[in-house]
Protein backbone atom coordinates (compact mmCIF):
# COMPACT_ATOMS: atom_id res chain seq x y z
CA UNK A 1 0.00 0.00 0.00
CA UNK A 2 1.47 3.44 -0.82
CA UNK A 3 0.92 4.75 3.15
CA UNK A 4 2.00 8.21 4.43
CA UNK A 5 2.80 9.03 7.66
CA UNK A 6 3.48 12.51 9.07
CA UNK A 7 4.17 13.04 12.69
CA UNK A 8 6.94 13.34 15.71
CA UNK A 9 10.10 11.74 15.72
CA UNK A 10 11.40 9.21 16.35
CA UNK A 11 7.82 7.63 16.43
CA UNK A 12 7.05 8.35 12.88
CA UNK A 13 10.57 7.16 12.05
CA UNK A 14 9.99 3.78 13.78
CA UNK A 15 6.90 3.29 12.12
CA UNK A 16 8.06 3.93 8.87
CA UNK A 17 10.53 1.46 9.38
CA UNK A 18 8.08 -1.24 10.02
CA UNK A 19 5.41 -0.40 7.18
CA UNK A 20 8.55 -0.70 4.98
CA UNK A 21 9.75 -4.02 6.11
CA UNK A 22 6.36 -5.16 4.76
CA UNK A 23 6.43 -3.77 1.66
CA UNK A 24 4.59 -0.64 2.13
CA UNK A 25 5.59 2.15 -0.10
CA UNK A 26 6.44 5.21 2.48
CA UNK A 27 5.79 8.92 2.27
CA UNK A 28 7.13 10.23 5.78
CA UNK A 29 7.30 13.77 6.40
CA UNK A 30 8.49 14.98 10.09
CA UNK A 31 6.22 17.33 11.61
CA UNK A 32 9.32 19.75 12.61
CA UNK A 33 10.22 20.26 8.80
CA UNK A 34 6.38 21.35 7.84
CA UNK A 35 7.28 24.97 8.66
CA UNK A 36 9.47 24.80 5.22
CA UNK A 37 6.57 25.79 2.23
CA UNK A 38 8.18 23.11 -0.07
CA UNK A 39 8.58 20.47 2.56
CA UNK A 40 4.64 21.45 3.09
CA UNK A 41 3.53 21.28 -0.81
CA UNK A 42 5.38 17.65 -0.93
CA UNK A 43 3.20 16.15 2.17
CA UNK A 44 0.24 17.24 0.44
CA UNK A 45 0.88 15.79 -2.71
CA UNK A 46 1.50 12.61 -0.57
CA UNK A 47 -1.91 12.71 0.44
CA UNK A 48 -3.54 13.44 -2.65
CA UNK A 49 -1.98 9.62 -3.40
CA UNK A 50 -1.94 7.71 -0.32
CA UNK A 51 -4.00 4.74 0.16
CA UNK A 52 -3.53 4.88 4.22
CA UNK A 53 -2.63 7.99 6.35
CA UNK A 54 -1.37 7.82 9.80
CA UNK A 55 -0.72 10.82 11.74
CA UNK A 56 1.01 11.50 15.34
CA UNK A 57 1.41 15.01 16.71
CA UNK A 58 -0.01 14.86 19.80
CA UNK A 59 2.04 18.32 20.78
CA UNK A 60 -1.16 20.32 21.46
CA UNK A 61 -4.64 20.04 20.46
CA UNK A 62 -4.29 22.93 18.15
CA UNK A 63 -1.09 21.44 15.92
CA UNK A 64 -3.19 18.22 15.76
CA UNK A 65 -5.76 20.48 14.00
CA UNK A 66 -3.63 22.02 11.75
CA UNK A 67 -2.07 18.85 10.66
CA UNK A 68 -5.07 16.59 10.39
CA UNK A 69 -6.91 19.79 8.35
CA UNK A 70 -3.72 19.70 5.87
CA UNK A 71 -3.93 16.23 5.68
CA UNK A 72 -7.54 15.23 5.20
CA UNK A 73 -9.18 17.57 2.80
CA UNK A 74 -6.13 16.32 0.33
CA UNK A 75 -6.77 12.77 0.49
CA UNK A 76 -8.49 9.86 -1.62
CA UNK A 77 -11.98 9.58 -0.70
CA UNK A 78 -11.87 6.26 0.45
CA UNK A 79 -8.13 6.89 2.12
CA UNK A 80 -8.78 5.93 5.94
CA UNK A 81 -6.11 7.92 8.33
CA UNK A 82 -5.53 6.42 11.37
CA UNK A 83 -5.20 9.03 14.08
CA UNK A 84 -3.15 8.87 17.10
CA UNK A 85 -5.61 9.34 19.78
CA UNK A 86 -3.27 11.26 22.79
CA UNK A 87 -3.61 14.98 22.11
CA UNK A 88 -7.45 14.59 21.11
CA UNK A 89 -9.79 11.51 20.89
CA UNK A 90 -10.65 10.22 17.54
CA UNK A 91 -13.99 11.20 17.81
CA UNK A 92 -12.94 14.47 18.13
CA UNK A 93 -10.24 14.52 15.35
CA UNK A 94 -12.85 13.21 13.17
CA UNK A 95 -15.02 15.60 13.69
CA UNK A 96 -12.52 18.76 12.06
CA UNK A 97 -12.64 16.47 8.50
CA UNK A 98 -14.79 16.14 5.82
CA UNK A 99 -14.85 12.75 5.48
CA UNK A 100 -15.40 11.71 9.58
CA UNK A 101 -15.97 8.11 8.77
CA UNK A 102 -12.46 7.64 7.77
CA UNK A 103 -10.61 8.25 10.82
CA UNK A 104 -9.76 5.89 13.01
CA UNK A 105 -7.91 6.26 16.30
CA UNK A 106 -4.83 4.10 17.43
CA UNK A 107 -2.69 4.17 20.20
CA UNK A 108 1.08 3.05 20.78
CA UNK A 109 3.69 4.46 23.19
CA UNK A 110 7.42 5.29 22.73
CA UNK A 111 9.61 3.47 23.20
CA UNK A 112 9.02 0.60 20.92
CA UNK A 113 11.31 -1.03 18.19
CA UNK A 114 9.13 -3.88 16.83
CA UNK A 115 5.26 -4.31 16.62
CA UNK A 116 3.81 -5.56 19.56
CA UNK A 117 0.13 -4.52 20.79
CA UNK A 118 -1.24 -1.61 19.08
CA UNK A 119 -4.66 0.04 20.76
CA UNK A 120 -7.29 0.23 18.50
CA UNK A 121 -10.33 3.16 18.65
CA UNK A 122 -12.38 3.34 16.60
CA UNK A 123 -14.48 7.09 16.48
CA UNK A 124 -17.86 7.56 16.85
CA UNK A 125 -17.83 8.32 13.33
CA UNK A 126 -15.96 6.09 12.11
CA UNK A 127 -17.64 3.64 9.22
CA UNK A 128 -17.34 0.04 8.92
CA UNK A 129 -14.92 0.34 5.75
CA UNK A 130 -12.30 2.53 7.37
CA UNK A 131 -12.26 0.21 10.74
CA UNK A 132 -11.47 -3.04 8.77
CA UNK A 133 -9.08 -1.81 6.70
CA UNK A 134 -7.36 0.22 9.61
CA UNK A 135 -7.24 -3.50 11.49
CA UNK A 136 -6.04 -5.85 8.39
CA UNK A 137 -3.33 -3.10 8.08
CA UNK A 138 -2.46 -3.25 11.72
CA UNK A 139 -2.47 -6.82 11.44
CA UNK A 140 -0.54 -6.74 8.15
CA UNK A 141 2.28 -5.64 10.04
CA UNK A 142 2.57 -7.84 12.84
CA UNK A 143 0.70 -6.06 15.81
CA UNK A 144 -1.58 -7.48 17.60
CA UNK A 145 -4.92 -5.29 17.51
CA UNK A 146 -6.52 -4.79 21.19
CA UNK A 147 -9.76 -2.89 20.78
CA UNK A 148 -10.12 -0.13 23.22
CA UNK A 149 -13.04 2.42 23.98
CA UNK A 150 -12.08 5.83 22.12
CA UNK A 151 -11.13 8.61 24.64
CA UNK A 152 -7.64 10.60 24.52
CA UNK A 153 -4.44 8.83 25.87
CA UNK A 154 -6.66 5.47 25.32
CA UNK A 155 -5.13 3.28 28.06
CA UNK A 156 -0.89 3.02 28.29
CA UNK A 157 -0.31 6.60 27.45
CA UNK A 158 -3.08 7.47 29.66
CA UNK A 159 -1.02 5.70 32.77
CA UNK A 160 2.15 6.47 31.46
CA UNK A 161 1.68 10.16 31.22
CA UNK A 162 -0.38 9.92 34.74
CA UNK A 163 2.75 8.34 36.49
CA UNK A 164 5.02 10.84 34.31
CA UNK A 165 3.38 13.64 35.90
CA UNK A 166 3.24 12.94 39.48
CA UNK A 167 6.60 11.68 39.45
CA UNK A 168 7.38 15.18 38.13
CA UNK A 169 5.69 16.55 40.87
CA UNK A 170 7.13 14.48 43.34
CA UNK A 171 10.96 15.23 41.94
CA UNK A 172 10.08 18.88 42.42
CA UNK A 173 8.45 18.60 46.05
CA UNK A 174 11.20 15.95 47.38
CA UNK A 175 14.54 17.51 45.87
CA UNK A 176 15.97 14.26 44.91
CA UNK A 177 17.95 13.59 42.08
CA UNK A 178 16.48 12.73 38.54
CA UNK A 179 18.76 9.11 39.07
CA UNK A 180 16.97 8.48 41.93
CA UNK A 181 13.64 9.42 41.46
CA UNK A 182 14.03 7.06 38.42
CA UNK A 183 15.81 4.34 40.52
CA UNK A 184 13.21 4.34 43.12
CA UNK A 185 10.50 3.43 40.56
CA UNK A 186 12.92 0.83 38.81
CA UNK A 187 13.93 -0.86 41.95
CA UNK A 188 10.85 -0.37 44.33
CA UNK A 189 7.93 -0.87 41.59
CA UNK A 190 9.94 -2.86 38.94
CA UNK A 191 8.78 0.13 36.48
CA UNK A 192 10.19 -1.21 33.13
CA UNK A 193 12.05 2.31 33.13
CA UNK A 194 12.40 5.48 35.73
CA UNK A 195 9.09 7.83 34.41
CA UNK A 196 11.90 10.63 34.02
CA UNK A 197 13.70 8.11 31.10
CA UNK A 198 10.28 7.55 29.60
CA UNK A 199 9.53 11.10 29.38
CA UNK A 200 12.18 11.63 27.54
CA UNK A 201 11.46 8.34 25.21
CA UNK A 202 7.90 10.14 24.73
CA UNK A 203 8.69 13.64 24.53
CA UNK A 204 7.76 16.11 26.99
CA UNK A 205 5.58 17.89 24.58
CA UNK A 206 3.42 14.69 23.66
CA UNK A 207 3.19 14.18 27.75
CA UNK A 208 2.04 17.92 28.12
CA UNK A 209 -0.14 17.57 25.04
CA UNK A 210 -1.58 14.32 26.15
CA UNK A 211 -2.21 15.53 30.03
CA UNK A 212 -4.03 18.67 28.33
CA UNK A 213 -6.35 16.51 26.70
CA UNK A 214 -7.11 14.46 29.28
CA UNK A 215 -7.47 17.83 31.67
CA UNK A 216 -10.20 19.21 28.62
CA UNK A 217 -11.93 15.79 28.75
CA UNK A 218 -12.13 15.07 32.30
CA UNK A 219 -12.09 18.60 34.07
CA UNK A 220 -9.53 16.49 36.91
CA UNK A 221 -7.12 18.44 38.37
CA UNK A 222 -4.94 15.62 38.37
CA UNK A 223 -4.04 15.52 34.47
CA UNK A 224 -2.85 19.57 35.11
CA UNK A 225 1.14 19.45 33.85
CA UNK A 226 2.93 19.64 36.41
CA UNK A 227 4.68 23.44 36.72
CA UNK A 228 8.09 21.66 35.98
CA UNK A 229 7.12 19.95 32.62
CA UNK A 230 5.73 22.87 30.81
CA UNK A 231 8.63 24.97 31.85
CA UNK A 232 11.04 22.46 30.26
CA UNK A 233 8.48 22.32 27.26
CA UNK A 234 8.95 26.26 26.93
CA UNK A 235 12.86 25.95 27.02
CA UNK A 236 13.01 23.19 24.52
CA UNK A 237 13.66 20.43 26.80
CA UNK A 238 11.59 18.02 25.22
CA UNK A 239 13.65 14.93 25.63
CA UNK A 240 16.20 12.46 23.56
CA UNK A 241 14.63 13.93 20.01
CA UNK A 242 16.19 17.46 21.16
CA UNK A 243 19.11 15.99 22.80
CA UNK A 244 18.04 17.24 25.83
CA UNK A 245 14.92 16.60 28.29
CA UNK A 246 15.43 15.67 32.02
CA UNK A 247 18.66 14.00 31.18
CA UNK A 248 21.10 15.33 28.16
CA UNK A 249 21.71 13.14 25.54
CA UNK A 250 24.68 14.70 23.98
CA UNK A 251 27.05 17.68 24.61
CA UNK A 252 25.44 21.18 24.60
CA UNK A 253 26.64 23.33 21.87
CA UNK A 254 28.90 25.84 22.68
CA UNK B 1 27.06 -4.09 63.16
CA UNK B 2 24.66 -5.74 65.65
CA UNK B 3 21.19 -5.43 64.21
CA UNK B 4 18.17 -5.90 66.12
CA UNK B 5 14.32 -7.05 64.03
CA UNK B 6 11.47 -6.11 66.33
CA UNK B 7 8.82 -8.18 65.03
CA UNK B 8 9.18 -11.47 62.96
CA UNK B 9 6.40 -11.71 60.90
CA UNK B 10 6.82 -11.40 57.13
CA UNK B 11 8.53 -8.16 57.01
CA UNK B 12 10.68 -8.52 59.80
CA UNK B 13 11.94 -12.13 58.74
CA UNK B 14 12.47 -10.63 55.22
CA UNK B 15 14.81 -7.85 56.22
CA UNK B 16 15.81 -10.31 58.52
CA UNK B 17 17.06 -12.32 55.53
CA UNK B 18 18.54 -9.35 53.30
CA UNK B 19 20.16 -8.03 56.55
CA UNK B 20 21.82 -11.50 57.19
CA UNK B 21 23.25 -11.67 53.71
CA UNK B 22 24.83 -8.41 54.27
CA UNK B 23 27.12 -9.63 56.80
CA UNK B 24 25.86 -8.38 59.77
CA UNK B 25 24.66 -10.40 63.28
CA UNK B 26 21.00 -10.41 63.93
CA UNK B 27 19.41 -9.88 66.81
CA UNK B 28 15.78 -11.11 65.95
CA UNK B 29 12.86 -10.64 68.53
CA UNK B 30 9.03 -11.36 68.49
CA UNK B 31 6.68 -11.28 71.82
CA UNK B 32 6.31 -15.21 70.41
CA UNK B 33 8.33 -17.89 70.39
CA UNK B 34 7.26 -19.96 67.42
CA UNK B 35 6.38 -16.74 65.27
CA UNK B 36 9.76 -16.64 65.33
CA UNK B 37 10.41 -20.17 64.82
CA UNK B 38 8.72 -20.03 61.87
CA UNK B 39 10.83 -16.97 61.09
CA UNK B 40 14.30 -18.44 61.00
CA UNK B 41 12.25 -21.93 58.64
CA UNK B 42 11.45 -18.32 56.20
CA UNK B 43 14.94 -17.30 56.26
CA UNK B 44 16.15 -20.29 55.69
CA UNK B 45 13.92 -21.66 52.87
CA UNK B 46 14.87 -18.02 51.32
CA UNK B 47 18.92 -18.30 51.49
CA UNK B 48 17.98 -21.74 49.74
CA UNK B 49 15.98 -21.01 47.05
CA UNK B 50 18.97 -17.68 46.72
CA UNK B 51 21.15 -20.17 45.91
CA UNK B 52 19.67 -22.35 44.05
CA UNK B 53 18.73 -19.92 41.89
CA UNK B 54 22.83 -18.63 42.00
CA UNK B 55 21.96 -15.65 43.04
CA UNK B 56 23.24 -16.08 46.55
CA UNK B 57 26.57 -17.35 46.86
CA UNK B 58 26.66 -20.50 48.79
CA UNK B 59 29.37 -19.53 51.77
CA UNK B 60 27.67 -15.96 52.23
CA UNK B 61 24.30 -17.92 52.83
CA UNK B 62 25.19 -20.70 55.23
CA UNK B 63 27.33 -17.76 57.02
CA UNK B 64 23.58 -15.54 57.44
CA UNK B 65 21.91 -18.70 58.34
CA UNK B 66 24.65 -18.38 61.57
CA UNK B 67 24.16 -15.23 62.46
CA UNK B 68 20.70 -15.04 64.48
CA UNK B 69 20.09 -14.48 67.81
CA UNK B 70 16.41 -14.96 68.77
CA UNK B 71 14.47 -13.86 71.79
CA UNK B 72 11.06 -12.74 73.19
CA UNK B 73 12.74 -9.99 75.41
CA UNK B 74 13.08 -6.79 74.19
CA UNK B 75 15.88 -5.99 76.78
CA UNK B 76 17.49 -8.65 74.29
CA UNK B 77 17.65 -5.90 71.66
CA UNK B 78 20.06 -3.73 74.35
CA UNK B 79 23.27 -4.68 72.81
CA UNK B 80 22.20 -3.35 69.43
CA UNK B 81 23.72 -0.60 67.29
CA UNK B 82 20.31 -0.26 64.68
CA UNK B 83 16.52 -1.42 65.36
CA UNK B 84 14.13 -2.02 62.68
CA UNK B 85 10.96 -2.39 63.98
CA UNK B 86 8.55 -4.14 62.05
CA UNK B 87 5.57 -4.58 63.86
CA UNK B 88 1.78 -4.07 62.89
CA UNK B 89 1.44 -0.50 61.07
CA UNK B 90 -0.28 0.75 63.30
CA UNK B 91 0.49 4.55 64.82
CA UNK B 92 -0.32 3.55 68.68
CA UNK B 93 1.58 -0.08 68.63
CA UNK B 94 4.65 1.83 66.92
CA UNK B 95 4.85 4.09 68.62
CA UNK B 96 4.71 2.40 72.43
CA UNK B 97 7.74 0.14 70.74
CA UNK B 98 9.56 2.97 69.95
CA UNK B 99 9.23 4.15 73.11
CA UNK B 100 10.17 0.72 75.06
CA UNK B 101 13.34 0.76 72.64
CA UNK B 102 14.45 4.12 73.77
CA UNK B 103 14.35 3.03 76.83
CA UNK B 104 16.48 0.22 76.03
CA UNK B 105 18.73 0.55 73.65
CA UNK B 106 22.40 2.93 73.66
CA UNK B 107 21.58 6.88 72.79
CA UNK B 108 23.89 6.16 70.19
CA UNK B 109 22.15 3.50 68.25
CA UNK B 110 19.66 4.13 65.67
CA UNK B 111 15.72 3.20 65.67
CA UNK B 112 14.76 2.55 62.41
CA UNK B 113 10.82 2.14 61.59
CA UNK B 114 9.60 0.18 58.66
CA UNK B 115 6.05 1.37 58.11
CA UNK B 116 4.69 1.92 54.88
CA UNK B 117 2.11 4.64 55.84
CA UNK B 118 2.90 6.77 59.03
CA UNK B 119 4.73 9.85 59.32
CA UNK B 120 8.19 9.29 60.81
CA UNK B 121 7.86 12.49 62.37
CA UNK B 122 5.07 11.21 64.19
CA UNK B 123 6.71 8.74 65.09
CA UNK B 124 10.06 9.89 66.39
CA UNK B 125 8.27 12.46 67.99
CA UNK B 126 6.95 9.61 71.04
CA UNK B 127 10.87 8.95 71.50
CA UNK B 128 13.35 11.03 73.61
CA UNK B 129 15.84 11.65 71.10
CA UNK B 130 14.03 11.80 67.64
CA UNK B 131 17.38 12.81 66.35
CA UNK B 132 18.06 9.23 65.87
CA UNK B 133 15.37 7.98 64.45
CA UNK B 134 14.77 7.41 60.89
CA UNK B 135 12.20 5.67 58.76
CA UNK B 136 13.48 2.27 56.48
CA UNK B 137 10.79 1.60 53.82
CA UNK B 138 11.24 -1.70 52.30
CA UNK B 139 9.26 -2.46 49.22
CA UNK B 140 7.41 -6.34 49.10
CA UNK B 141 9.08 -9.12 48.84
CA UNK B 142 11.23 -6.99 51.27
CA UNK B 143 14.20 -9.89 50.66
CA UNK B 144 14.01 -9.30 46.88
CA UNK B 145 13.22 -5.95 46.21
CA UNK B 146 16.68 -3.85 45.96
CA UNK B 147 14.86 -0.45 46.29
CA UNK B 148 15.00 1.27 50.27
CA UNK B 149 13.83 4.40 50.89
CA UNK B 150 16.02 5.97 53.84
CA UNK B 151 13.48 8.59 54.89
CA UNK B 152 15.09 11.39 57.39
CA UNK B 153 13.09 13.63 59.27
CA UNK B 154 13.07 17.04 60.63
CA UNK B 155 15.65 16.72 63.02
CA UNK B 156 17.88 13.61 62.23
CA UNK B 157 21.56 13.82 62.11
CA UNK B 158 23.08 13.35 59.39
CA UNK B 159 25.58 10.38 60.22
CA UNK B 160 22.48 8.47 61.35
CA UNK B 161 21.42 8.18 58.38
CA UNK B 162 25.05 7.67 56.52
CA UNK B 163 25.26 4.77 58.77
CA UNK B 164 21.76 3.48 58.01
CA UNK B 165 23.31 3.92 54.12
CA UNK B 166 25.89 1.63 54.30
CA UNK B 167 23.74 -1.12 56.45
CA UNK B 168 21.28 -0.78 53.03
CA UNK B 169 24.39 -0.98 50.75
CA UNK B 170 25.78 -3.80 52.72
CA UNK B 171 22.03 -5.54 52.43
CA UNK B 172 22.91 -5.19 48.47
CA UNK B 173 19.89 -2.70 48.72
CA UNK B 174 19.45 0.41 46.58
CA UNK B 175 19.08 2.81 49.29
CA UNK B 176 17.67 6.62 48.71
CA UNK B 177 17.48 9.27 50.82
CA UNK B 178 14.42 10.88 50.91
CA UNK B 179 12.81 13.36 53.52
CA UNK B 180 9.73 12.86 55.18
CA UNK B 181 6.58 13.55 53.59
CA UNK B 182 3.51 11.99 52.56
CA UNK B 183 4.09 9.30 50.11
CA UNK B 184 7.69 9.34 50.30
CA UNK B 185 8.88 8.57 46.57
CA UNK B 186 7.05 5.28 45.44
CA UNK B 187 3.71 5.05 47.02
CA UNK B 188 3.21 8.56 45.51
CA UNK B 189 4.27 7.69 42.09
CA UNK B 190 2.44 4.21 42.46
CA UNK B 191 -1.21 6.14 43.28
CA UNK B 192 -1.00 7.34 39.98
CA UNK B 193 -0.58 4.11 38.70
CA UNK B 194 -3.15 2.23 40.37
CA UNK B 195 -5.42 5.19 40.40
CA UNK B 196 -5.43 5.98 36.32
CA UNK B 197 -6.25 2.26 35.85
CA UNK B 198 -9.00 2.21 38.76
CA UNK B 199 -10.10 6.03 36.73
CA UNK B 200 -10.01 3.56 33.32
CA UNK B 201 -12.99 1.43 34.50
CA UNK B 202 -15.41 3.74 34.99
CA UNK B 203 -15.64 5.16 31.51
CA UNK B 204 -16.48 1.51 30.65
CA UNK B 205 -15.84 -0.52 27.93
CA UNK B 206 -12.49 -1.69 29.47
CA UNK B 207 -11.75 -4.71 31.56
CA UNK B 208 -9.10 -5.75 34.32
CA UNK B 209 -7.60 -8.74 32.59
CA UNK B 210 -7.31 -5.85 29.26
CA UNK B 211 -5.86 -2.99 30.92
CA UNK B 212 -3.23 -5.37 32.76
CA UNK B 213 -2.48 -6.86 29.27
CA UNK B 214 -1.66 -3.78 27.77
CA UNK B 215 0.53 -2.31 30.73
CA UNK B 216 2.78 -5.80 30.40
CA UNK B 217 2.51 -5.10 27.15
CA UNK B 218 4.46 -1.78 28.05
CA UNK B 219 6.90 -3.72 30.13
CA UNK B 220 5.50 -3.52 33.72
CA UNK B 221 5.94 -7.31 35.47
CA UNK B 222 2.69 -6.78 36.72
CA UNK B 223 -0.64 -5.13 35.55
CA UNK B 224 -1.99 -2.38 37.97
CA UNK B 225 -4.53 -4.91 39.13
CA UNK B 226 -2.37 -8.18 39.36
CA UNK B 227 -0.52 -5.76 41.28
CA UNK B 228 -2.83 -4.53 43.71
CA UNK B 229 -3.68 -7.90 43.80
CA UNK B 230 -0.38 -8.75 44.96
CA UNK B 231 0.49 -5.93 47.41
CA UNK B 232 -3.09 -6.47 48.87
CA UNK B 233 -6.04 -4.18 47.69
CA UNK B 234 -6.68 -3.41 51.77
CA UNK B 235 -2.91 -2.28 52.00
CA UNK B 236 -3.20 -0.56 48.39
CA UNK B 237 -6.48 1.61 49.95
CA UNK B 238 -4.39 2.34 53.03
CA UNK B 239 -2.15 3.92 51.03
CA UNK B 240 -4.26 5.95 49.26
CA UNK B 241 -6.56 6.63 52.47
CA UNK B 242 -3.22 7.74 54.38
CA UNK B 243 -2.34 10.06 51.16
CA UNK B 244 -5.19 11.66 50.87
CA UNK B 245 -5.55 12.60 54.66
CA UNK B 246 -2.07 13.63 55.05
CA UNK B 247 -2.27 16.10 52.02
CA UNK B 248 -5.62 17.36 53.46
CA UNK B 249 -7.91 16.13 50.57
CA UNK B 250 -5.71 16.71 47.25
CA UNK B 251 -7.97 15.70 44.62
CA UNK B 252 -5.07 13.96 42.67
CA UNK B 253 -4.78 11.56 45.40
CA UNK B 254 -8.59 10.62 46.28
CA UNK B 255 -9.18 6.70 46.65
CA UNK B 256 -11.23 5.20 44.30
CA UNK B 257 -14.69 4.22 45.94
CA UNK B 258 -14.21 0.23 44.15
CA UNK B 259 -11.30 -0.47 46.39
CA UNK B 260 -13.79 0.25 49.51
CA UNK B 261 -16.34 -1.40 48.14
CA UNK B 262 -13.52 -4.61 47.22
CA UNK B 263 -12.63 -4.97 50.88
CA UNK B 264 -15.90 -4.77 52.12
CA UNK B 265 -17.23 -7.76 50.10
CA UNK B 266 -13.68 -9.75 51.43
CA UNK B 267 -12.05 -9.00 47.62
CA UNK B 268 -8.33 -8.05 49.54
CA UNK B 269 -6.62 -10.09 46.63
CA UNK B 270 -3.10 -12.10 47.20
CA UNK B 271 -4.17 -12.56 51.10
CA UNK B 272 -7.32 -15.07 50.41
CA UNK B 273 -7.19 -15.58 46.50
CA UNK B 274 -10.11 -13.19 45.42
CA UNK B 275 -9.29 -9.51 44.66
CA UNK B 276 -9.39 -8.59 41.15
CA UNK B 277 -9.05 -11.52 40.34
CA UNK B 278 -9.97 -14.94 41.79
CA UNK B 279 -7.93 -17.94 41.84
CA UNK B 280 -9.92 -20.92 40.45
Amino acid sequence: MRVLIVGEVPFVDTLAGICRAKNHKVDLFLSDDLEDQAVLDGMVRAATRCQIAIESLNESQSGKLWLVEGIEANMPDAAPLLTSALAASATEVAGWTEHAGRVVGYGLLPPFSTTGLVEFAPALQSDFEAVSTARRFWEELGFDVVRVPDAPGLVRPRIVCGIINEAVRTLAASGISIEDLDAALQFGMNFPRGPLTWADEIGLDVVVGTLEALQRYLGESRYHPAPLLRQKVYAGHLGKKTGRGFYAYKPLAP
Amino acid sequence: MQVAIVGAGTLGSDIAQAVALGGDAIILHDIHEHTLRQALGRVSRGIDRGVALSKIDPVDGRRAKRVFTLTTELAGCAGADLVIEAVPDNLEVKQSVLRALDDTVRPDAILATSTNILSLTALAAATRLPERVIGLHFFKPAAIMRLVEVVRGDLTRPDVIERAVELAQRMHKTPIVVKDAPGLIVNRVAQAYFGEALGLLDEGGLDVPTVDRLMEAAGFPMGPFRLMDFVGVDSAFDVAQTLYEATYHTAPYRPHPRLRRMIDAGLTGHKNGRGFYSDG
